[in-house]
């Protein structure tokens, strides 16, 4: 009886442990690589399994966005935990809407398309509205940025 | 505006068209042969919008409640003394005999429902009305197993029998034909206003929102925040603002018997509506859940799809192209966007991309 108390009790404890790993395998990002954007957002989905960021990274000056052959501007998702996990770190599409400029680490898809997954932490870091780094540099370098999570900016690793 | 611009046709007329409940009124012209509705008939715009002199749901919500604590309310329910009676089934609100509320559209003229509204939401409102009467693509969102909405509650078809059940610190209602509708009202609970808008849980907008309420003897307050901004197919859309007010009171007989309840429903939105407004309806209770089938939890599988911007069943193992929808980006109007208003202009979108 206290034996299996006790395992029921273990289990409970790595589900809470992972509470938004289990809705899809993270096989297909590449979790030995990081990237690390500096964009803009052009849309967040709430979804109850995975918020999604969508962003156009900016170019190195920091004065616009990286753009295709077609000059529209190259589109990045980043997953994150589910929209009610998010919002209780801050994120949420009331305080990231459209144009906020924003730093992230993700962990690329390892078909080369243009998505990633935050993984398990790191810092992301907010710019304060229409305020871009200096060239190179990302939103954690900008007086008055607002910081989501702990871990600070990951290091980009390739 | 003009309703002959329309044709007088209302927006379920123009809906129909091109047959989308069945007989095609579509002369063999298209538009150009389109039959005329009635001119002469309309639903009273003043009958439309909300009676009441509140600006937000907000307001409304706490004026009602100091009313009820005026009298020494709220009434703190048991499970002895909740109007048990309230819980079973109801009829579907579109076939309840009698049940004539104005958001069915069906005697509408499109005019006095755009003046209704800002006008970016006009604007939203006239590209629906022409796709319906001019292409023929419509875009109803549950035929791709999109999300209905919280809106859509209250239009026709959305619903076939209500579920209603009481209990002292709940009371939920479910609903549905192509997705769940299902409201659950947090009795006595307070919402959260450090927010964008009010809400109960985590800062997200949900597609059908979050309810509080509370009970002034037998008649049911409550307050809906924290929606996610949609579509109504025939109506219009509305933002993540949309909040409202509904009053739930019961309807008895000659006898004092209790047949159903009377919703009356007050919607305030200020990005979307120019002005409050009110849909008042009528449900009569046909049973307990000791008989008939029970309420059948709906998963909607697609089976219909996008193709070249209109509605298409396609057969399993089929390829298709298919644009990954934009679903927080009006993907309605993205497809209408595509296939069928190239040439049209339109004012630039804002440049979030440049900095100086």
């Amino acid at each position: 009886m206290t034996t299996t108390a006790r395992r029921t009790v273990a289990g409970v404890a790595i589900a809470l442990a992972l509470p938004a790993f289990a809705h899809h395998s993270f096989a297909a990002y590449d979790m030995e690589k990081t990237k690390v954007f500096t964009g803009v957002v052009t849309r967040i989905n709430p979804d109850a399994n995975h918020l999604q960021i969508f962003f156009a990274p900016m170019n190195d000056e920091r004065k616009n966005v990286i753009r295709g052959d077609d000059g529209k501007p190259v589109i990045w998702a980043v997953e994150m935990m589910g929209s009610a996990q998010s919002a209780q770190e801050g994120i949420s599409v009331n305080t990231f809407p459209p144009g906020t400029i924003f730093s992230v680490g993700l962990h690329p898809l390892r078909d080369g398309q243009h998505a990633g997954t935050r993984g398990r932490g790191g810092t992301i870091y907010k710019c304060p509205a229409k305020t871009p780094p200096a060239p190179g540099k990302h939103c954690d370098s900008v007086a008055g940025n607002t910081a989501y999570g702990t871990g600070g900016l990951p290091q980009a690793k390739e | 505006m003009d309703p002959r611009y329309y044709r007088c046709n209302s927006s379920t007329a123009i809906e129909e068209m091109w047959g989308a409940n069945g007989d095609r009124l579509m002369g063999p012209n298209g538009a150009a042969g389109a039959p005329w509705g009635r001119c002469d008939r309309d639903y009273p715009r003043a009958a439309i919008v909300s009676p009441y002199k509140f600006k937000t749901a907000q307001e409304h919500y706490e004026a009602l409640l100091a009313e009820t604590r005026k009298r020494g309310g709220p009434t703190q329910h048991t499970y002895a003394t909740v109007p048990g009676e309230w819980t079973g089934r109801y009829m579907h609100p579109g076939l309840t005999p009698g049940n004539a509320y104005w958001y069915r559209m069906r005697h509408n003229q499109v005019p006095t429902i755009l003046s209704l509204l800002t006008p970016e939401y006009q604007k939203r409102m006239v590209q629906q009305e022409f796709h319906e009467g001019n292409t023929n693509a419509a875009q109803w969102p549950s035929q791709y197993c999109w999300p209905e909405g919280f809106m859509r509650r209250w239009h026709e078809f959305a619903t076939w029998e209500w579920d209603i059940t009481v209990t002292p610190s709940l009371v939920q209602i479910l609903a549905g034909v192509a997705r769940n509708f299902i409201t659950n009202i947090h009795i006595g609970r307070e919402f959260k206003l450090d927010g964008a808008v009010p809400r109960l849980g985590a800062d997200v907008p949900r597609w059908y929102g979050e309810t509080i309420g509370f009970w002034d003897h037998d008649t049911l307050i409550t307050w809906t925040s924290n929606i996610q901004g949609w579509t109504v197919h025939g109506a219009f859309e509305y933002s993540n603002k949309m909040q409202t007010i509904e009053i739930y009171s019961p309807n008895h007989d000659a006898n004092g018997k209790f047949i159903g309840l009377n919703h009356e429903a007050i919607f305030y939105d200020a990005e979307a509506l120019a002005v409050p407004i009110r849909i008042v309806r009528n449900y009569v209770k046909t049973s307990g859940y000791e008989q008939g089938d029970p309420y059948v939890f709906i998963d909607c599988i697609q089976t219909i799809f996008p193709v070249n911007g209109r509605m298409s069943p396609v057969v399993p193992g089929s390829v298709i192209e298919y644009r990954v929808p934009d679903m927080f980006g009006r993907p309605w109007a993205q497809i209408w966007e595509q296939y069928f208003e190239k040439g049209m202009q339109k004012p630039a979108d804002e440049d979030i991309f440049s900095f100086k």
